[in-house]
């Protein structure tokens, strides 16, 4: 009885706790005169579905860890009034997107309504005007967005930008590559499929000379010791799933918050 | 009587070392403050700069389209040669001076415009790669330079409260800093200048 009514306090105190918390952000002021929310993706307008925002943290995420690039995904209802590069400028300075070395992108949605259109803006921290520069984010903006955003295909449009952004700046491709190829086609993607074959036959290479090694020193036939390799393989990379199923938990955490980047107004947007 | 020299002496150390910190924390942070301007002008002229870079390649793009506008591509360059010239060391920025760039650059700004709605009237030049690269790079710098300025009255904002507050407005005079100069939002501050193509 008297747990009963302790777990009813309990339940009150973090229901409360949600509605303020839900309530930290006022949406009648823009973002940047409020504080910084420390997660790299903000669908305020509600532009996708849950499903589609997490797969993108996800992959945002992943990325600040690796490469320190923060790329924030934010939507609104409401630019008040101002230009749509301006109000995704003062919002990755204001709130600071990106690492010391201002390699932060504001990837600003405010969807298309009744009454006016839609505007998307990529703008693009002091550290990575030379990686993406204007006319390269215009071009992301033209080619990979606002066609898809047209058909009404939004998370293809964010999904397409956002792969191209974080490939750029993690130099998987330069922009000059990006720039000719243009409208996205798929002609770079057999590369990883390269250098896994490579791994593979290596792995298996090594596996081969190793599994001679112990047959000859033990006078076991040479099958028999490649299967005991297996064997005594599959323990250490039963380690190695440890580890990254450890990794994989650190990924579900996220992301460890804006880290004191700025923006010089480089970037471009466009309207649909 | 050694006990009260000593305290004497102890004294007077300690208010020496207080008025110290005093003279040399506000000296150092009008310092401070006075460097983080002129840093600040720097990256105000840059985009200024970036954008009178861009105009050339663009009246040449711009040439081959529209021959009856030369009228309005010479204006752009003599606009152009007119900012350009006008360059303010960040330790001469007054009244005067600053008025004078700020004129410089709004008459580069218009004949821009001016250009821009011209420009309308070519769908093949609109069309053009390199014109559409180029009209990119004058948004991205347009946008730049009103990041650039608000972030640059920002930081004078911060320098005048420093030097005008008490007790530094007796020190400032002393060590010859003065309150300095902000844009004016001839532009429209809250938007940048929308270049319209």
């Amino acid at each position: 009885m008297k747990y009963h009514s302790v777990r009813i306090f309990l339940i009150a105190i973090f229901s409360f706790g949600w509605g303020f918390l839900a309530k930290a952000i006022d949406f009648e002021k823009p973002l940047f005169e409020q504080k910084s929310v420390q997660t790299l993706v903000q669908d305020y307008a509600g532009f996708l579905t849950k499903e589609q925002n997490e797969k993108i943290e996800a992959k945002l995420n992943q990325l600040s860890r690796e490469n320190s690039v923060q790329i924030l995904f934010v939507t609104v209802n409401n630019l008040f009034g101002y230009d749509k590069n301006d109000y995704a400028a003062r919002l990755g300075i204001a709130w600071k997107v990106g690492s010391k070395e201002n390699n932060g992108i504001v990837f600003l949605i405010k969807p298309k309504q009744a009454d006016s259109k839609g505007e998307v803006s990529i703008q693009v921290g002091y550290g990575l005007e030379d990686v993406i520069p204007d006319a390269i984010a215009k071009r992301i903006v033209e080619a990979e967005v606002i066609p898809e955003f047209k058909k009404g295909k939004n998370f293809k449009g964010v999904d397409n930008a956002l792969n191209v952004l974080i490939d750029i700046s993690k130099g998987k491709y330069s922009s000059e590559k990006y720039m000719q190829r243009t409208g996205g086609d798929n002609s770079g993607q057999w590369i990883p499929l390269i250098f896994i074959g490579f791994f593979l036959i290596l792995f298996f290479v090594l596996r081969i000379k190793s599994a001679q090694r112990y047959s000859i020193g033990h006078h076991v036939p040479f099958w028999v010791a490649m299967s005991m390799m297996g064997s005594s393989h599959s323990g250490s990379s039963g380690g190695f799933g440890n580890f990254s199923s450890g990794s994989g938990s650190f990924g579900g955490g996220g992301f460890g918050g804006f880290g004191g980047g700025s923006f010089g107004g480089g970037g471009a947007g466009g309207s649909w | 009587m050694t006990k009260k020299k000593w305290i004497t002496i102890g004294v007077i150390a300690l208010v020496a070392i207080v008025l110290y910190q005093v003279f040399a924390g506000s000296y150092n942070k009008m310092v401070k403050g006075d460097q983080n301007v002129k840093e600040q002008w720097a990256n105000v002229e840059t985009a200024y700069q970036r954008r009178a870079d861009l105009i050339p390649n663009l009246v040449n793009t711009v040439k081959g389209y529209a021959e009856h506008e030369k009228e309005t591509l010479r204006e752009v360059m003599e606009a152009r040669s007119k900012a350009t010239s006008v360059n303010i060391d960040a330790k001469d920025l007054n009244a005067n001076s600053f008025a004078q760039f700020q004129e410089a650059q709004s008459g580069l700004t218009s004949a821009l415009s001016k250009l821009m709605v011209v420009m309308e009237r070519y769908p093949d030049l609109k069309a053009n790669q390199n014109f559409m690269e180029l009209q990119a790079q004058l948004e991205g710098t347009e946008n730049r330079i009103a990041v650039e300025r608000r972030k640059f009255n920002e930081t004078v904002k911060a320098f005048n409260q420093t030097v005008l507050g008490f007790p530094n407005n007796m020190l400032a005079n002393m060590y010859g800093f003065e309150e300095k100069e902000f844009f004016k939002s001839e532009e429209g501050a809250q938007t940048a200048p929308k270049v319209e193509f």
